[in-house]
C-alpha cells in the first residue's frame, strides 16, 4: 500500500465568475489525485475541520483518459461528503495509473460549525477538464459547478 | 484555463447583437445586452459557449442568450437553445446540475412598515423551520424509496396530497408543478441517496429565502391581477432539486458522452455532451431530469409551506390575515417540449433554458387563465441588498426567444474576490444600513453573496423590457433575507 503524506494542498484557485476553478499540482498522479481532494475539501470546508477518530472508505475509480479519471475520483469524493456528512482527512493509494484509481480514505464527519460555513460544490464539470504531464509530474484544472 | 477567444459580434440594435454562423456553427448566436453591458461580456468566455451552443445537431434558429449571461460550463449561464424534436438532441449540460433550480413568488397581506418592527424573530422563525445551507437536511420526516418515487412523478401534486398547500396554487406553477413522463427507474441508486432528506430545505449558495417590499409598480393592470399593491409584503423562495438533481446531471453527463460518440455528435465542449431526443439515451434523461424537476417543484411547495407556518407563528396571525398567495413559481434550469413558430410553421422544440426561464406572453394556453390578459409573470431576483423585479411575457418574447427571458442579476465578481472584498467590512451591519436583515448559517455565504458580486438587476431587467421581451411590473425592496 502507498502512502501520501503531502499534508498542505498543492492548489490554486483561478478566477471564475460563477463557479469555482482550481489548478493543482502533484510529483505523482497519486499526489496530484490527492491534492486534488484537498483542495476541493479546503473549498468546501474552507480549510479547517477536525482530525477526529475517522472511520474508513474505500474508493475504486475508473475511465477511459487521465483528466476523466480525476473528474470522477472527485465525484466520488462529492458523493461521499454528501451522503455521509464527513470530509476526507487522509488518503492511502493502494493503486494508481491513467485509467485507474483506489485509495482507502479516511473520514471525519464533518462539525456543526464547519457545516455552518461550508461551501456547497454540486458537481465537478467537464468544462475546460485537463490533466498534463509536467517537468515536476503533473498539473490539473477542474471547474466545480457551485 | 483555456484562453478567451475573440467572438465576432455584430450590433443589431441598442439591445442586441449577434454572432454571424462561422465554421461548424449551425445557426447564428444572438444576445440581448446593452453596449455597456456588452463591454463586460466580452471579458469572458461566455461568448464563446454561445458559439459553443450553436453547435448542437438540430438547434433551431438561433443560440440565445439574455441579458444576465456570464460564464457557465457548456452553456453560459442566461442561454437558451431550442432543438428540433424529431431530429435534434437534448444536453444534460443544457439544463445543468441544479435541475429545476426557480423561483416563487407569494403575495400577503402584510404591511411592510408593521412587519419591520418584527423581521428578527420572523428571520429567526423563518431559520428554525427550513433547513438552510450545505447538506441541509430533514425539513420533513425521511422518505422511503417509494414515497421519493411518488415525489418524482407527482411534484407539488404530492406535495399537496401531504398537506403542504393547496391544490388551487398547482395552477400557480409552471407546469402545474409537475412534468409528466418522469420515469423514476432511469434513476440510479446515488440520486435517491442524496435526495432522500433533503426535500423542504433551501440549500446554500444563491439559494434565499427573501421578505421584500413591492416599491414601485409599473403596470398597474398586471399588478392588480397579481394582487400586488405598493407598500405590502412579498416572499420570494429561490431553490432547486438539492443533491438529487446535481447527482442526476452528473450521471447522465456521462450517458450523454457515450451517446454523442455512439452517434457520431461533435461538440466543441464535453459539458455540451449530448444524446439525440429520439434516442434510448436522451429518452432516459429526459425521464431521469423530469423526476428532479418535480423533486423541485414538491421542494419549493414545501418550503413555502413551511414559511407560511413561520409567519402564522411568530406574528400570531391566522391564515386568512396572512393572505398568503402564490403568484407563480418559475423553473430557471430546464429542458421541455414546447411548440413555437418558426418562420411561419410550428415547430416541436426541446426547450433548454439553462439560467433562463419561460416568459410566455399574454393568451397562451401555457399560463394560468387568470394572467392570460396580461402575460405570464417572469420573476427577477436581484442581489440580497438592492431590489428584485416582476416581469410579465410579451408576443414579441414568443417571436423572437421563444418565449424566454432573464432570469438574475448574474454575478459580475468571482466568490474569491468577493471574498477578499468583503474582509474588513461588516457585511451585516452595511445591509442593515440599506434596510436588509440577513440570517444565514456562516458568515461566509454572506461575503460571497454581497450585492456588488452581482450586476445591478435592474440593467439586466431594463434591456428586456427596452428590447419589448418582458414588461416590467413592479420592483422589490429585500427587508429580510435567510440563506444557507
Amino acid at each position: 500500500m502507498m502512502h501520501v503524506n503531502n499534508t498542505v494542498p498543492d492548489f490554486e484557485e483561478l478566477e471564475h465568475t460563477a463557479d469555482i476553478a482550481i489548478r493543482v499540482r502533484g510529483h505523482s498522479l497519486a499526489s496530484l489525485f490527492e491534492n486534488a481532494s484537498r483542495g476541493m475539501v479546503a473549498l468546501i470546508s474552507g480549510g479547517t475541520f477536525e482530525d477526529a477518530p475517522a472511520e474508513r472508505r474505500s474508493i475504486r475509480v475508473e475511465a477511459d483518459r487521465t483528466d476523466a479519471l480525476l473528474r470522477e475520483w472527485l465525484s466520488e469524493i462529492i458523493f461521499l461528503i454528501s451522503v455521509e456528512r464527513a470530509l476526507p482527512v487522509r488518503y492511502a493509494f493502494e493503486g494508481i495509473d491513467e485509467r485507474s484509481a483506489a485509495a482507502i480514505l479516511d473520514i471525519v464527519p464533518m462539525t456543526e460549525e464547519v457545516a455552518r460555513n461550508a461551501t456547497e460544490i454540486k458537481a465537478v464539470t467537464w468544462h475546460g477538464l485537463r490533466v498534463e504531464r509536467t517537468p515536476g509530474g503533473f498539473m490539473a484544472e477542474v471547474v466545480f459547478d457551485t | 484555463m483555456q484562453q478567451n477567444l475573440p467572438v465576432l459580434l455584430k450590433q443589431l440594435d441598442a439591445n442586441l447583437w449577434e454572432i454571424p454562423a462561422t465554421g461548424k456553427m449551425r445557426v447564428p448566436g444572438r444576445v440581448y445586452a446593452s453596449s455597456a453591458m456588452m463591454r463586460a461580456i466580452e471579458k469572458d468566455q461566455s461568448l464563446q459557449q454561445v458559439v459553443n451552443v450553436a453547435h448542437l445537431p438540430g438547434i433551431v434558429k438561433y443560440s440565445l442568450a439574455m441579458p444576465d449571461i456570464h460564464w457557465g460550463y457548456g452553456f453560459p449561464i442566461g442561454g437558451v437553445c431550442a432543438t428540433h424534436r424529431d431530429d435534434g438532441v437534448v444536453s444534460p449540460g443544457g439544463v445543468g446540475y441544479d435541475i429545476n433550480c426557480g423561483v416563487r413568488l407569494i403575495a400577503t397581506a402584510l404591511d411592510a412598515d408593521e412587519l419591520r418592527p418584527r423581521i428578527k424573530p420572523l428571520l429567526s422563525g423563518l431559520f428554525r423551520h427550513i433547513p438552510t445551507g450545505v447538506g441541509a437536511s430533514k425539513a420533513i420526516p425521511k422518505l422511503n424509496r417509494s414515497e421519493l418515487h411518488a415525489v418524482a412523478v407527482e411534484g407539488a401534486r404530492w406535495a399537496v396530497r401531504r398537506g403542504f398547500g393547496t391544490s388551487a396554487q398547482l395552477e400557480r406553477i409552471e407546469e402545474h408543478g409537475c412534468l409528466a413522463e418522469a420515469e423514476p427507474e432511469a434513476v440510479d441508486d446515488r440520486p435517491w441517496q442524496r435526495g432522500a432528506d433533503q426535500l423542504g430545505t433551501l440549500g446554500s449558495g444563491n439559494h434565499f429565502l427573501e421578505i421584500g417590499m413591492v416599491e414601485e409598480i409599473y403596470h398597474p393592470e398586471a399588478a392588480r391581477v397579481f394582487g400586488l399593491q405598493t407598500g405590502k409584503i412579498v416572499v420570494m423562495i429561490h431553490c432547486g432539486s438539492r443533491g438529487y438533481g446535481y447527482q442526476i446531471c452528473d450521471d447522465y453527463l456521462k450517458v450523454a458522452l457515450r451517446a454523442t460518440e455512439k452517434y457520431g455528435i461533435s461538440v466543441p465542449d464535453r459539458q455540451l455532451a449530448c444524446a439525440p431526443i429520439r434516442s434510448e439515451e436522451g429518452r432516459a434523461y429526459l425521464g431521469a431530469m423530469r423526476c428532479a424537476a418535480n423533486y423541485a417543484f414538491a421542494n419549493r411547495q414545501i418550503i413555502m409551506h413551511l414559511a407560511e407556518q413561520s409567519f402564522m407563528e411568530t406574528l400570531g396571525l391566522s391564515q386568512r390575515e396572512l393572505g398568503f398567495q402564490l403568484i407563480y413559481d418559475i423553473c430557471h434550469n430546464i429542458a421541455k417540449f414546447e411548440s413555437h413558430e418558426v418562420d411561419g410553421e410550428t415547430v416541436d422544440v426541446c426547450m433548454h433554458r439553462k439560467g433562463a426561464t419561460r416568459a410566455f406572453g399574454p393568451g397562451n394556453p401555457g399560463i394560468p387563465v387568470e394572467f392570460r390578459g396580461v402575460g405570464q409573470p417572469v420573476l427577477i431576483p436581484g442581489d440580497m441588498g438592492r431590489y428584485s423585479f416582476l416581469s410579465v411575457g410579451t408576443e414579441r418574447a414568443m417571436k423572437e426567444t421563444f418565449g424566454s427571458s432573464c432570469h438574475g442579476a448574474g454575478r459580475h465578481m468571482s466568490r474569491k474576490k468577493a471574498m477578499a472584498e468583503s474582509r474588513g467590512h461588516d457585511m451585516i451591519g452595511e445591509l442593515r444600513d440599506r434596510g436588509v436583515e440577513i440570517q444565514a448559517t456562516g458568515l461566509r455565504t454572506i461575503a460571497e453573496e454581497m450585492p456588488h458580486a452581482y450586476k445591478d438587476v435592474a440593467d439586466v431587467v431594463n434591456v428586456m423590457h427596452d428590447a419589448g421581451i418582458t414588461l416590467k411590473v413592479a420592483k422589490f425592496k429585500p427587508v429580510g433575507v435567510i440563506k444557507g
